[in-house]
């Protein structure tokens, strides 16, 4: 292999065995951009919206601020969870190539199992009732297996038989239908809610800054009277960055993340060069799953959730990675965080707030912001396919 | 054309049919007899109550599953969105006829508004593929889903749980198909006779698009995009308009359901029956438009069997394990009987026929799937550049502007400054390079020169800059199918032939006529349509005649050798009515009969004004046929002229043997 392989990946395939498919699917030709003063057209088009967002936010702080920073905090706390299920997604598609539809359900599992552990009451059923931190690694726990589980049983043995990853995307699907119906039979399909120690009630609240189950913030000079943020959505977004920072240092730093990443850019090299795909794809599919777990003990104390907690969640992370371009971690989360404010604050205050001035009701406006994100998304494949922080040329 | 003497050995006589296969046989009374058999399925056996909901049921799914057999099954695309179509469907007539509007127009209103958002959520995720497209439409559904849920102005109640009215029911002149006085059974059976007249029509669509180009065009679309698009298939619009057809139809289905019931819920429109629609296509069938009934019995009739059972599986009741069946099912289907139960039911018919039943079980999806391959075809290898040889000088690459490249006078295409990089390989780097009007010029260079990049470059497959111009017009570049509106054609390097196409329908697709080839022709134009098939038939039978395939016009292009897949691509190049024909290394793995058979095939064309550029290795070959030869070294043109003078250049010596350092 020649350093110049390395730099342009694909090129040289191309150019000697056209694979016409191939070719199809790349970039369209590069149209000159138009140059204004140093600076590209487009890079001025992006320039003029961030800005006229940022001046939206500024005008949405200045009319209330203390909403403002609450929604922030809630926004950004969505974000992260959001975050979670698309790093295990793009971990996954990393490791091994296939999208897995799964990755919803995980999430209600951890948050069922979560319940199951802790709780010995109804409606908890054959609850261990153990205390929270026992109980939650437990969880962790059983979600790795679980992870490494669906691995040997939907994606080995199908990835072998088939000879293409395709196929099991679909088993994947399936077995999103599996664990949800065998959930709903084991635990039953009403609501549930899950303690934590951050909750009102819980053995830590009023620990630290938290107070009845919240985070009150008040910045007198900048007009924030008493913003209320749960404790639990703080500490989502401290655990949420401390995984990532985890996640990140696992990719780059360790063995495991070197052969992650040379497996997702030329799966045949990488195993040429000894990386062992299998034991790659088990740990991808246990991680993934415990991410999914650790969301879902996390989201599960927010309020009351249902066998459907988890596939919303995984749209979003879908969402994210979209805008992320399907690529770095960094990107991801960027495309996370954004997915959050979007839902809740550019919908919870911004929208509402210019929909009033215009003269409309803002409690209508309010009422939509559960549909911005996708409309986000599908504004971000109209106008940039390659994702907010792709690179232009890769497409999926 | 067919007035042509060729050289080659006169072709078997063959006993092709004058008609199409697409105007062939009785299918009109097929489904006559298909309606028939429903009627006496609703009526002979006496269904209780319940089991009339059940039977209604696993029609109105019929009529949404064909309407994704189109997206799906025949277009290819991986969507979820089939049942969130249903509900903008549902919605929107419901709230027409709310606003007093009669429900016939009603349901039209809701066809036309799924219908421009599915041409507006097409045309967005346009570029998208696979797993891609499948993400963007639960995105989709979930946002209308959504956006259905909160807007009470729209659907009428927050939360969008409507009951209709007695004035926006179904009234067929004045006659109350359900009414809500009537008893349950009684508005059923009338039910049964709007459902099956919805599934009728779509039976009908179904039939003509099988029946017209637009099915084919399709599956061209589908198995191989860009030989579709460089042969002259709009594929852009064929993949946006199948899209928008089998969403539209998702659409009447819903609305139909709405109205005839009298309710509506998000829940019956929930994503769960987006991956249910899935579910039925594949269980039932992808390569059948009789699939999806099959397959919505399934869906439709499970639950209802498994309430008969009346024992529990670990505590649970069997009915509580529908989903896992699904589950289950749907992944036994896809790994064992891909062709899904029709599939079964043909193999059943064939063994009752004592008929030799065609073993192979490969569909484009199980291909697509990776659970079956195409066959592999072995590619002999023809490596004629030596290698470990130094590399060419520098001097060799430097000398630009050869001699005779440009002959403005007499050129049929000109290509000028043709520039194409990857990454920072420059693979080609601005050639020019004319065609003369009928003159077989042959292009020669080592591996990774840039030869079959060139010709990516003029058909418009790879981006690239410089100048086209084909018959003193001027050809956009980086647009597939620009240059085939002009007249060039090419074949390719590995033959690329449609996998799910006969070899007649894989020459059809490129047939030089392109009029009436739509999904709206094949429904409003019938008789034009089937006059312009009989002469592309007339023109596609010539032309495989021509090549000597005239036997195996019915075969699948799958099942042909490598040699005869070649063919097959001259023969398709040939019908199309070539005024340049770019032919891509056409004598790699034939043995020297066969090239001296293509020689003359080549010949002929020419003879018949057709101008040629020809990429190959085997020298001899080239020197036989080309009037002129050029030369591409890594990207650059280095020597053009006749055959002899050009490989005595000291120029060409190197670039194909390379030069040693001397310094």
């Amino acid at each position: 292999m020649s350093e110049t392989v390395h730099e342009t990946p694909g090129a040289l395939e191309q150019e000697f065995t056209p694979d016409v498919e191939q070719v199809h699917a790349s970039a369209p030709p590069p149209v000159a951009d138009i140059r204004l003063g140093g600076w590209t057209k487009s890079r001025v088009g992006w320039s003029i919206t961030g800005a006229i967002f940022l001046l939206w936010a500024l005008w949405a702080f200045i009319d209330n601020s203390t909403l403002f920073v609450a929604l922030l905090g809630a926004g950004l706390a969505k974000g992260a969870v959001v975050s979670l299920a698309a790093i295990g997604f793009i971990m996954i598609m990393k490791a091994t190539g296939i999208a897995n539809f799964a990755q919803g359900d995980l999430i209600t599992v951890g948050g069922y199992l979560g319940l199951w552990a802790t709780s010995k009451v109804a409606p908890a059923v054959d609850g261990l009732g153990l205390s929270l931190g026992l109980g939650y690694l437990l969880v962790l726990g059983l979600m790795f297996v679980l992870g490494v589980g669906i691995e040997r049983v939907a994606y080995a043995p199908l990835s072998k038989r088939a000879h293409d990853v395709h196929v099991v995307v679909i088993a994947t699907l399936g077995v999103a239908i599996i664990l949800r119906t065998i959930l709903g039979m084991w635990q039953g399909t009403n609501p549930r809610f899950l303690q934590s120690w951050f909750n009102l009630g819980g053995s830590l609240d009023g620990f630290l800054v938290f107070k009845d189950g919240t985070l009150t913030i008040s910045i007198g000079f900048l007009g924030v009277d008493n913003a209320v943020i749960s404790a639990q959505r703080v500490v989502i977004m401290v655990v949420t960055a401390i995984v990532v920072l985890a996640i990140m240092a696992l990719f780059s730093r360790t063995s495991f993340g070197r052969q992650v990443r040379a497996i997702a850019a030329d799966r045949e090299t990488a195993r040429m060069y000894g990386v062992k795909a299998s034991r790659l794809s088990m740990l991808s599919f246990g991680i993934s799953a415990m991410l999914a777990g650790l969301a879902g003990i996390m989201i599960g104390p927010l309020g009351s959730f249902d066998l459907s907690l988890g596939f919303s969640y995984m749209l979003l992370g879908f969402a994210a990675a979209v805008l992320g371009g399907f690529g770095s971690i960094g990107g991801t989360v960027l495309g996370a965080l954004m997915i959050g404010l979007t839902e809740e604050l550019f919908g919870g205050q911004m929208v509402p707030l210019l929909v009033e001035k215009l003269g409309g009701d803002p409690v209508d406006a309010l009422r939509y912001r559960s549909v911005l994100p996708y409309v986000l998304m599908l504004v971000v494949i109209a106008v940039r396919p390659q994702g907010l922080f792709g690179r232009a040329g890769k497409r999926l | 054309m067919s007035d042509i003497v060729t050289n080659a050995p006169a072709p078997a006589r063959t006993r092709l049919s004058a008609r199409p296969p697409a105007m062939r046989g009785s299918p009109y009374v097929w489904l006559g007899i298909f309606l028939v058999f429903m009627v006496a399925l609703r009526f002979v056996p006496n269904w209780s109550a319940a089991e009339a909901l059940v039977f209604n049921d696993w029609i109105y799914l019929s009529i949404m599953v064909v309407g994704f057999y189109f997206v799906f099954g025949v277009a290819g695309q991986f969507a979820f969105s089939q049942a969130a179509f249903a509900m903008v469907g549902g919605y929107t007539s419901a709230w027409a006829t709310r606003e007093g509007l009669d429900w016939i127009l009603a349901v039209a209103l809701g066809i036309a508004v799924a219908s421009v958002i599915a041409f507006g959520f097409a045309w967005i995720a346009r570029n998208a593929n696979l797993f891609f497209l499948a993400i963007a439409t639960l995105a989709l559904s979930e946002l209308l889903l959504e956006l259905f849920k909160q807007w009470k102005e729209f659907t009428g109640v927050e939360g969008a749980e409507i009951a209709l009215d007695e004035t926006q029911r179904i009234e067929i002149f004045g006659w109350k198909v359900t009414d809500l006085a009537a008893a349950p059974a009684t508005n059923e059976r009338n039910l049964f006779w709007v459902f099956l007249g919805g599934l009728a029509i779509v039976l009908v669509i179904g039939t003509w698009m099988a029946r017209s180009p637009a099915k084919r065009e399709a599956i061209a679309m589908r198995d191989q995009p860009t030989v579709a698009a460089t042969s002259g298939v709009p594929t852009l619009r064929v993949r946006i308009s199948m899209f928008v057809l089998g969403s539209a139809i998702g659409a009447f289905a819903g609305s139909l359901y709405v109205h005839g019931r009298g309710y509506a819920t998000p829940d019956i429109f929930s994503v769960e029956l987006g991956l249910g629609v899935f579910v039925m296509l594949i269980v039932g069938g992808i390569g059948s438009l009789w699939g999806p009934i099959l397959g919505a019995a399934f869906y439709a009739w499970l639950p209802y069997v498994l309430r008969q059972f009346d024992f529990d599986i670990f505590g649970h009741e069997v009915r509580e394990y529908k989903e896992i069946i699904y589950g289950a099912v749907l992944l036994i289907v896809m790994i064992f009987a891909p062709h899904g139960l029709i599939g079964l039911f043909h193999a059943v018919k064939a063994k009752i026929q004592h008929r030799a039943h065609d073993r192979g079980s490969r569909t484009w999806l199980s291909d697509f799937f990776g659970i079956t391959r195409p066959p592999v075809v072995e590619v002999p290898v023809v490596d004629e550049t030596p290698s470990g040889l130094p590399r060419v000088s520098a001097e060799a690459r430097a000398r630009a502007g050869v001699d005779g490249a440009s002959v403005p006078e007499s050129a049929v295409m000109r290509a000028a400054g043709i520039h194409v990089s990857f990454g920072g390989v420059r693979a080609v780097d601005g050639v020019d390079l004319d065609v003369r009007e009928g003159e077989i010029l042959g292009l020669v260079g080592p591996n990774g020169s840039g030869k079959t990049t060139f010709l990516n470059a003029v058909v418009g497959v790879v981006p690239a800059s410089g100048y086209l111009e084909v018959g003193g017009m001027q050809v956009p570049l980086g647009t597939p199918g620009r240059s085939r509106g002009v007249g060039v054609l090419r074949t390719y390097q590995a033959p690329q032939t449609y996998d799910h196409l006969s070899c007649i329908e894989d020459v059809l697709v490129s047939t030089s006529d392109r009029k009436y080839t739509g999904n709206l022709a094949s429904w409003f134009a019938r008789p034009i349509v089937n006059r312009h098939e009989r002469e592309r038939w007339g023109v596609a039978v010539d032309a495989l005649t021509r090549v000597g395939l005239g036997d195996l016009a019915e075969v699948p292009a799958s099942r042909l050798t490598y040699g005869q897949r070649r063919l097959l691509e001259l023969a398709r190049a040939i019908a199309a009515g070539p005024r340049v024909l770019l032919l891509d290394e056409p004598s790699a793995g034939l043995d020297a009969a066969e090239t001296d058979q293509l020689a003359s095939y080549i010949n002929d064309l020419r003879d018949e004004g057709v101008s040629i550029l020809l990429v190959d290795h085997k020298l001899d070959f080239i020197t036989g046929v080309c009037d002129r030869v050029a030369v591409l070294e890594q990207g650059r043109l280095v020597a053009v002229g006749d055959a002899d003078t050009v490989f005595e250049d000291q120029r060409v010596v190197d670039a194909y043997l390379g030069v040693a350092d001397v310094d």
